[in-house]
């Protein structure tokens, strides 16, 4: 894939359901992004958001449907294993070794990037998160914003051309939400995709389009400004 | 595949912070188990309970003062043994001491007594199983009050003979009375070259010490896992499936922190045996006649254990796999464990359980593990046990492998 061309993401008609079927959490969602934008996808806790973005990250299989990223589909077998160099994802849950520095996360994520490590910790995407200033804190005594921090540090290793987050903002405070949207902007400015479920209202603010996902169904959702009226649609 | 490497460096690295913990822990756990094995054995020598000694004696049919040695040494009284004779072929006698019906054999010699009398040098053997050493001291002891008694009645006899010689007027009744004194003597002081010791080696037959020594070392393998909750339990989910995205999968995971794992506490390991070495200098070697007689003996039956070790981690791994807390997971461990050792005979000998349980320890991992922890003891490593230990090994890191796939998927 052309890592210049312009980047384009089609969600067609993706269906996911549990318990072999008798809940149905995604029902033929379709979707349609293009490089260059933050796409916002907004719903009530537990409606499905966080597993319409593994299935993007390729951590859960859909029941049907697919997903195209410059008309190849990820969702196939062979394209599972250079997923991670197309896709970054930024769970809720930091992925991280919990008895390990922030440093040595990022070591296991830039072992087989592109990337140098030393490079982005001073001029890169990681030195925009400020992780250097805490390099050689251990997880365990991180913060939550830092914990994110680093995770979107860890997720980006690849150098991947759509990031997918869920929630990255939730109970961080004032710094660290600049902190990522500054990156964020940045990532967006260079003709990169992000996909983001989120509740905050600045992130919302960020997107370039909407969508809200209501009982398994993604519908586009216009955003004026108010927080309120968009939590009278959840 | 450098992911690989990097993953299993920095599984290593965690594991190496927890280190100096382990190790102090360890110490604690180890002066735990040699506390209670202690108390076994003291229990065990407890002066109020006597020890049941079964004899047989092999000897001629119809030879004289066979029956009245066995009555002599039978009301020597004695705090610590009873002893039981039993008069039997030596065929059925070899067979018995073999199956551990009975715990020395008497081979009398044909015309023992008389042989005696004519001042002839033949050897009664006492034949006993390995760990017998002190009963047969003791034997041996009452085997030479029981011939100071043989010769107070022959002394009878002298006199008996002056008599006889003063009534018939027989000449050199001294000379002879010298002589045969001479002779009685002489057969006393050499009755312990008289009587001929010969060791025989039936399988499975060690002694106490070697015993509680390999159960504990089994044991102190198996519960060290509770000083890992924190190392083992499983990370964070996303961190796994993230993993598993850049081509490391669940089973793959698993493996690498086995290995990690193994290596760090073969490292503890060596740590605690360098510990052992210095005080086997300083206070003499545990238990001549093993491997452990020299000191630097014990590095080779550190190596020996090595299987074992691998194996307890495999089951350690698992047990915290399935718990998936570090406290539900080190409660299972501590239960687990010694539901095994009571059910494996690690406390006490196996044949005081019934034998449908005797079979089913004989298929338990900790049974197998302390047997080869044995025969490593005996510097004949067991390749039948080793082949069970590596089996259970395998299986437990398999069943630790599925389980964490199988939870994983079920979870996406």
């Amino acid at each position: 894939m052309n890592e210049n061309s312009q980047l384009s993401l089609e969600i067609q008609s993706l269906r996911k359901s549990f318990r072999r079927g008798k809940k149905q959490v995604l029902q033929d969602i379709t979707l349609q992004a293009r490089g260059g934008q933050c796409i916002g996808i907004l719903g009530a806790n537990g409606c499905g958001k966080s597993t319409l973005l593994s299935i993007l990250a390729g951590i859960q299989r859909p029941d049907s449907g697919n997903v195209l990223l410059n008309g190849v589909n990820l969702l196939e077998r062979k394209m599972q294993r250079n997923l991670s160099s197309l896709v970054g994802f930024v769970p809720q849950e930091p992925p991280l070794m919990a008895e390990l520095t922030a440093y040595d996360n990022l070591k296991l994520w830039y072992c087989q990037s592109p990337l140098s490590l030393e490079r982005e910790l001073e001029e890169g995407f990681l030195a925009t998160l400020g992780i250097p200033d805490f390099l050689t804190v251990s997880v365990g005594h991180m913060s939550g914003g830092m914990k994110k921090r680093l995770s979107i540090g860890c997720s980006i290793a690849m150098s991947p051309r759509v990031l997918l987050l869920d929630e990255p903002g939730a109970a961080l405070d004032l710094l660290c939400k600049e902190y990522i949207e500054t990156y964020l902007r940045q990532f967006r400015s260079q003709g990169n995709l992000i996909l983001i479920a989120t509740h905050e209202e600045r992130e919302i603010a960020l997107c370039d389009q909407l969508f809200l996902l209501k009982n398994g169904v993604l519908s586009p959702l216009s955003y004026e400004g108010d927080i309120h009226q968009i939590a009278k649609t959840l | 595949m450098k992911t690989i490497f990097v993953y299993f460096q920095l599984e290593m690295k965690r594991m190496l912070r927890s280190l100096p913990g382990i190790i102090l822990g360890s110490l604690l756990l180890i002066l735990l188990l040699a506390g209670t094995f202690w108390l076994c054995h003291k229990s065990t020598q407890n002066p109020a309970q006597k020890k049941h000694i079964s004899v047989g004696i092999v000897a001629r049919e119809g030879e004289p003062f066979i029956d009245w040695m066995i009555d002599a040494v039978s009301q020597i009284k004695s705090t610590k043994y009873t002893c039981h004779f039993r008069r039997l072929a030596e065929k059925e006698a070899q067979r018995q001491i073999e199956q551990g019906k009975i715990n020395v054999i008497f081979l009398i010699p044909k015309d023992y007594v008389a042989s005696i009398i004519r001042g002839e040098n033949k050897h009664v053997t006492i034949r006993f199983s390995q760990g017998q050493t002190t009963i047969v001291s003791f034997l041996l002891r009452e085997l030479c009050t029981a011939a100071s008694s043989f010769i107070l009645n022959s002394e009878a006899g002298i006199y008996t003979m002056q008599d006889y010689y003063r009534e018939h007027r027989l000449p050199h009744a001294s000379r002879d009375e010298l002589n045969l004194n001479i002779a009685y003597i002489k057969e006393i002081a050499k009755l312990e070259e008289g009587v001929k010791l010969e060791e025989i080696k039936i399988p499975d037959s060690y002694s106490q010490t070697s015993r509680f020594l390999a159960s504990g070392i089994v044991l102190f393998f198996f519960l060290w896992g509770i000083a890992y909750g924190n190392l083992l339990t499983s990370q964070n989910h996303a961190f796994q499936q993230k993993l598993r995205i850049s081509s490391l999968g669940y089973p793959l995971q698993v493996i690498l922190r086995n290995l990690a794992f193994f290596l760090i506490n073969t490292l503890s390991f060596a740590i605690l045996l360098a510990i052992a070495h210095i005080l086997c200098h300083v206070q003499g070697m545990p238990l001549p006649g093993t491997i452990l007689s020299q000191p630097e003996r014990l590095w080779v039956f550190g190596a020996s254990l090595l299987p074992i070790l691998w194996m307890a981690a495999s089951f350690i791994q698992w047990v915290y796999e399935t718990a998936e807390d570090r406290f539900g997971g080190a409660i299972f461990l501590f239960l687990a464990t010694l539901l095994l050792a009571l059910l494996s005979g690690c406390f006490y000998p196996l044949d005081y359980l019934p034998l449908s349980i005797q079979n089913l320890a004989k298929a338990l991992p900790l049974y197998h593990s302390v047997e080869y922890a044995l025969s490593c003891l005996d510097r004949s490593p067991s390749p039948i046990h080793l082949v069970w230990i590596m089996g259970y090994g395998s299986g437990f890191l398999g069943i630790a492998m599925l389980w964490r796939n199988v939870r994983m998927r079920y979870r996406t």
